[in-house]
């Protein structure tokens, strides 16, 4: 049953610093989600192609990939996958394709902006991605 | 350089003119006296004559060649020079070719007309060209500040993401430990274990609000950054994008707040049916912001300190279009100036105070490229109301 398992929750960023300030402060959130990070994007694909996650959430600005161009790659090889971006940079800005499909959390958000975006990733994508799709992958 | 060329052209003409002249005037008078001399049969009371003659020869004949050799060609040696000069692009005062002559005074007179005709079209050509060159100036400069500024956002969210987080963090736990302490006070009489449990307890509230301030200053912090962000992200300034102009509004007022913040207190009535306006960010941005300074120097200007002035801002769906007006308690736009204010470069403000370039930028924009409207009221020592009328859409007409 997908509901009483655990979100799989997948965070990517290339500040450790980031990540450490998530882990913390979405302890309260642990019965619910399970984190796994990421500092480089093709650790993030690797993870992808070896685990299932519900969401991934990536920073922009990532060596070698930006984090646009890595949600795209993980949006194909795994479609039951919500991606959302975060970053301190204006969409738009250099190094910051414009991707419509993809929500953006702008640097600093508060906990609860993340955890609400989360949500409504989930929500969205449960109803644009068939079930089917869902079970085949499980 | 060049007059000094011109003087020295007309030199040389007349002096080749003069030799001529020479040449050809003493000639004559010359073998005439060699005649009288008698190359055959000298005859010694005939040399008196001759020096006679040669001495008025010699003696007159320059200035008789001088005389008739002064109007043509030293005409058409000037006329030659303030040709050479106006194809280098230098335009005399005037031309003066000759004293009277009825055609030809009447050709400097036609040159006159059209050399002063040519002079106003410079000026204009010249001057708008230094607006120009200034425009673009400012426009890298803006360029170049943007994409520091970007970069600096960027640079500072990163830190501020953590320090939000951690903070938030912090003072949801403090919450509960605070929580927990609360319902587990020491049993028994005031003892010194009843102390250390009000210090714990106290030093949680301390703390708890401590976090909650920081929390509070850091979203402050975040809002500043994202205004100046979204402020310098100048965008394509040569596309049209939508744009939120109340959100645009408020964050002209987080950047400038630093300016008004001891002079003026700042209302804001803002519709909130108002949907995307289609338009040239850049330019509303800047002219929103130079607006807010320009009230704001307006109150500062009266010199009220012991009362704030007032600034209010207002937008009003009016149709097809937004009409946004900034209202201040400043010192009001004197009559005599009134038809000026959207002039380039006109300002009242000292050298190195204003440049006179805000209001004519900004009137450009609005009626060029928006196709709206701006136009002001203003009372001496009242205060002056800006109204733009800005369309929803830019109409698709050129
Ligand atoms: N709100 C205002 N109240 C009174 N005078 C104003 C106001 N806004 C503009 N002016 C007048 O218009 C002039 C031109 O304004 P502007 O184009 O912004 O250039 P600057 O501010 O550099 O002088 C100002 O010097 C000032 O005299
Ligand atoms: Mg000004």
């Amino acid at each position: 049953m997908r509901s009483s398992r655990a979100c799989q929750i997948l965070l990517v960023d290339d500040c450790p610093l980031i990540l450490t300030c998530l882990r913390t402060g979405l302890r309260f959130k642990e019965a619910e989600w399970t984190l796994t990070f990421a500092e480089h994007p093709k650790r993030a694909i690797e993870l992808v192609l070896r685990n299932h996650f519900d969401v991934v959430i990536s920073d922009v600005g990532l060596p070698d990939m930006n984090g646009v161009e890595l949600v795209q790659t993980i949006a194909t090889i795994s479609p039951v996958t919500a991606c959302l971006l975060m970053s301190g940079t204006e969409p738009g800005a250099e190094g910051f394709p414009i991707d419509g499909a993809f929500r953006v959390l702008r640097k600093p958000f508060g906990l609860d902006e993340l955890v609400r975006e989360v949500d409504g990733a989930v929500v969205r994508h449960r109803r644009n991605v068939p079930e089917e799709a869902h079970c085949e992958r499980l | 350089m060049r007059s000094f060329t011109r003087r020295s052209l007309i030199a040389q003409g007349a002096v080749v003119h003069f030799r001529i002249a020479l040449v050809l005037i003493s000639v004559i008078p010359a073998l005439v006296t060699l005649y009288l001399a008698g190359a055959t049969s000298v005859s010694l009371d005939r040399i008196p004559y001759a020096g006679l003659l040669l001495a008025l020869t010699y003696g007159v004949s320059p200035a008789l060649g001088y005389v008739i050799l002064s109007r043509y060609p030293r005409m058409a040696v000037r006329l030659r020079a303030y040709l050479q000069d106006m194809l280098h692009g230098e335009l005399p005062e005037r031309i003066a070719l000759v004293k009277s002559e009825d055609d030809l005074s009447a050709i400097e007179n036609s040159m006159n007309l059209i050399l002063r005709k040519l002079k106003g079209d410079v000026a204009t050509v010249s001057s708008a060209n230094a607006l120009l060159q200034e425009e673009l100036v400012r426009v890298d400069k803006l360029r170049a500040i943007g994409t520091l500024a970007g970069g600096i956002a960027h640079e500072i969210n990163t830190p501020l993401q953590i320090i939000r987080s951690h903070t938030e963090f912090t003072s949801a736990v403090l919450c509960q430990v605070l929580e927990l302490v609360d319902q587990s006070p020491p049993g028994g009489a005031a003892g010194p274990a009843d102390r250390r449990w009000r210090w714990a307890q106290n030093t949680l509230i301390d703390v708890t609000s401590a976090a909650q301030e920081t929390e509070a200053a850091v979203e402050r912090v975040a809002g500043i950054v994202t205004a100046m962000q979204s402020f310098a992200s100048h965008g394509k300034s040569g596309t049209a994008v939508r744009m939120d102009l109340n959100a645009t509004i408020m964050q002209a007022l987080t950047i400038t707040h630093n300016e008004w913040k001891h002079v003026v207190n700042v209302e804001t009535d803002l519709a909130p049916d108002i949907p995307l306006v289609e338009c040239y960010a850049s330019d509303i941005k800047q002219g929103l912001t130079d607006l807010i300074l320009n009230a704001t120097r307006a109150v500062a200007e009266r010199g009220d300190r012991s009362h704030k002035g007032v600034i209010q801002i207002s937008t009003q769906l009016t149709g097809a279009a937004v009409t946004l007006q900034v209202r201040d308690t400043g010192v009001g736009i004197p009559q005599a100036i009134q038809n000026r204010i959207f002039d380039p470069f006109f300002t009242t403000r000292e050298v190195g105070q204003g440049q006179g370039q805000a209001l004519a930028r900004l009137h450009s924009s609005i009626v060029n490229r928006h196709g709206g409207r701006i136009f002001f009221d203003s009372q001496n020592n009242q205060g002056t109301t800006f109204t733009i009328v800005l369309p929803l859409q830019r109409s698709t007409s050129p």
